[in-house]
């Protein structure tokens, strides 16, 4: 019998020790979230194979998309897998694989066999494929140095023939490494740096202060398409959209003018970190670079956290704008942050920033700032709640 | 209804079952449907030459307005092009595309959103061929005398092709083309409550037109593809309406665009942009100095209240057309661009203006 299947290559799991059973758990039901309930999921000796279930179609198209996409899975490869570990049979599939995807190839094969009590070793086999294959009256020559196929057999308690592998985005499986809350703007960093921490196998959340009428509809629309854009990465992200109005007016009347952006993100930090406590996360993120604008100097840096007591994990705080921004693009997140409407933090612009406040001169300013907190709790007493799933 | 509807210079509401023919038929095809279609499309274009004074076989439909103006800047000779700055993207666009490949253009500056009669003289030489202006400005509503214009262009040189942007005057304004002595006329459906996807081009007889994109030989050519009937008569309705209560219609425009500007003066630190003399009734410019216009438009959008800050087309940004106007300082960004149509009412601009009241309080913090 034989079934087209998904063979599933990950990497960092290998190095996790004890905790090698916990990260394979949550890898495979990853996979089995994200394929929904016609694919099983079959573990092998350092691989996962995606079958349909029954006999299944081949078409593994969106699966194979959702899977490349994946925290944790390094490449997926659209294999043929059998249970006749015969060489006939093995000769048999090899060929008809080559001729079905190939009109004209230069190839090599190898081959691998965990099972050693197999009557041939791995060169045997690669080598009777081989010559099988190319004296099959095909154009198919050999070439072992430069080869444009290479055809894997591989022989586990199955075998598995294959000649693509797409490469995935590696990383962990979410929700490995627990949870998290984004911050995202709608500008081009946050979304970058959701995607760099679930790579990282954090799940996300995400909180958008929105601050009507100052931004506009359009910029809610356009956070929602980012976390759906997200979601086929991070799998399933809940947005929650906070009415910052109230604050964001507060501090421009109460703040002094050049400080008015360190205390709006002070804010917005005890408002995430609020919720981040209420949702089981245990950190913060947000899509600082190091001195990218006034508010991501190091002194800004120290002084806007020290708002909150949860880490405040900031993936892009090394990447220069170029690196972002590729791969913004890279994700299909750049064309949504780029859609000209204001966000939250560029309506009330300081003209001259402070870029070196002082801790104690931001201490002292806060405790002036009396009416803050109330307003701060009010505003995610009820946050507007969207679930976004790809 | 539930909401005020001011945008009109944006889009209008299409009339009601503004599409109740079947003439679907090619109208090339050579059978008896397709003849008939041909014929409706014929007689579409004889009855708006009349009311815009140009013979039917000069009108060329295309997609809209867009679609018009680049074919009138890109296909005509336009070696050497005179424009204002304050051009709708669609003019600006292929005229920039032009500047930068060979061809020379004189940007002529707008104050307060009028161009300067001598200058534009000054400008013509003899080598000038197109010379592209607009009727009526989308975004503030002022109106040049295109007639004069035109006699001015022509008697400085009577080669130089003059275009007019007509998008936000057709059917609002009366025109004679071959009075005005327009070469190139652009004019659009969908703001005078027809169809989106459906304007056209008016070019004089005797002007070469290269034509964008080739194909088959309908419209001489100059914009092949099938041509499409039910969208013609769909238009013709769209137009009799209009035309047919032209003075009416511009008059009760002028009501609400009149009211309107009275009732802002009672608004603190808000100034009308636009001279009410020399502009079009449609459309009314104000500035609320000190408040950005976007966020102004947001918190009318919230109650119900529909307006712009520039052009539809070019976003949320202030838009170069607006800042080309030269307005005193700060006008621009706060500038919000009221639109009227025949649908709307007095009373409709009276709520407006007492939401704007409150909302105005609001954010410069007095209530």
């Amino acid at each position: 019998m034989q079934k087209n299947v998904l063979l599933i290559k990950y990497g960092e799991i290998f190095i996790r020790g004890k905790n090698k059973p916990k990260f394979y758990r949550k890898l495979a039901d990853t996979i089995l979230n994200r394929l929904g309930p016609n694919y099983i999921v079959i573990r092998e000796q350092s691989r996962f194979v995606v079958e349909p279930v029954g006999d299944g179609g081949t078409g593994f198209g969106a699966a194979l998309d959702r899977l490349k996409n994946t925290p944790g899975i390094t490449s997926v490869c659209p294999a043929i897998k059998t249970d006749d570990l015969s060489i006939e049979n093995l000769r048999g599939l090899a060929l008809s694989h080559m001729v079905e995807n190939y009109p004209a190839a230069t190839f090599k094969v190898e081959a691998r066999r965990s099972d050693k009590k197999y009557p041939m070793d791995s060169m045997q086999i690669a080598a009777d494929v081989g010559g099988y294959i190319f004296n099959s009256g095909n154009d198919f020559s050999v070439d072992v140095i430069k080869p444009d196929i290479v055809l894997r057999i591989e022989l586990r308690s199955c075998a598995y023939i294959y000649s693509k592998e797409i490469k995935g985005i590696s990383g962990l499986p979410v929700g490995s490494s627990g949870k998290a809350t984004l911050l995202l703007s709608g500008g081009i960093d946050s979304p970058v740096a959701g995607y760099l921490i679930s790579k990282r196998g954090v799940s996300l959340e995400a909180v958008y202060f929105h601050s009507p009428p100052y931004t506009s509809l359009n910029s809610i629309i356009k956070v929602k398409d980012l976390c759906e854009k997200l979601s086929v990465y991070t799998g399933e992200i809940k947005l929650n959209v906070i009415n910052f109005t109230e604050v964001m007016l507060y501090i421009k009347n109460n703040a002094p003018e050049d400080k008015m952006t360190i205390f709006l993100k002070r804010s917005m930090l005890k408002a995430a970190g609020a919720l981040a406590e209420k949702n089981g996360s245990e950190a913060l993120v947000v899509g600082d670079s190091v001195a990218q604008v006034a508010s991501q100097t190091l002194k800004a840096i120290a002084v806007i956290d020290q708002a909150v007591v949860m880490p405040v994990l900031r993936p892009l705080c090394a990447f220069n704008k170029d690196d972002i921004i590729n791969i913004a693009k890279e994700i299909g997140t750049f064309e949504i942050s780029i859609r000209p409407f204001n966000d939250c933090c560029t309506v009330f612009v300081p003209k001259f920033p402070d870029t070196k406040p002082e801790p104690l001169a931001i201490q002292k300013i806060n405790e002036g700032l009396n009416g803050l907190s109330l307003l701060i709790e009010k505003a995610i007493e009820a946050p507007e709640a969207y679930a976004f799933k790809f | 209804m539930g909401y005020i509807y001011f945008d009109n210079a944006a889009t209008t509401k299409p009339l009601d079952n503004f599409l109740d023919n079947k003439l679907y038929s090619n109208p090339s095809s050579v059978h008896e449907f397709g003849i008939n279609a041909m014929e409706a499309i014929v007689s579409v274009k004889k009855y708006l030459a009349e009311k815009i004074g140009c013979s039917h076989e000069e009108i060329y439909f295309t997609s809209g307005a867009t679609e018009s103006n680049n074919i009138a800047v890109l296909g005509s000779n336009n070696k050497s092009i005179i424009t204002t700055k304050n051009q709708h993207p669609s003019v600006a666009g292929p005229i920039k595309a032009l500047h930068q490949k060979k061809s020379t253009v004189k940007y002529l500056d707008v104050l307060g959103g009028f161009l300067n009669i001598r200058e534009l003289e000054y400008a013509i030489d003899q080598d000038t061929t197109l010379i592209s202006l607009t009727h009526v400005n989308n975004e503030s509503g002022i109106t040049e005398d295109i007639k004069k214009l035109g006699f001015l262009i022509k008697k400085n040189n009577p080669r130089a092709l003059f275009h007019v942007d007509g998008a936000q005057s057709f059917g609002k304004f009366e025109i004679n083309l071959k009075a005005c002595n327009i070469d190139l006329f652009t004019f659009s459906a969908h703001k005078i409550h027809g169809n989106k996807g459906f304007g056209g081009l008016v070019i004089n007889k005797g002007v070469n037109i290269k034509p964008l994109f080739y194909g088959g030989q309908q419209q001489n050519g100059i914009r092949p593809g099938t041509e499409d009937a039910m969208a013609a008569l769909a238009f013709k309705k769209a137009c009799s309406a209009a035309f047919d209560n032209i003075q009416k219609n511009y008059q009760h425009a002028a009501t609400l665009r009149d009211t309107m500007a009275a009732l802002l003066s009672e608004i603190p630190d808000c100034v009308i942009n636009t001279d009410l003399e020399n502009s079009s009734p449609y459309i009314l410019n104000a500035s609320f100095l000190g408040i950005k216009g976007e966020i102004l438009l947001n918190a009318l959008s919230e109650k119900g209240v529909y307006v712009a800050t520039g052009a539809a087309c070019s976003g949320r940004q202030v838009s170069n057309n607006l800042i080309a106007h030269n307005f005193p300082e700060g006008h621009a960004e706060s500038a919000i661009r009221f639109s009227f149509s025949r649908y709307n009412t007095v009373q409709e601009v009276e709520l407006c203006v007492s939401i704007l009241k409150g909302e105005v309080k609001k954010l410069r913090g007095e209530s």
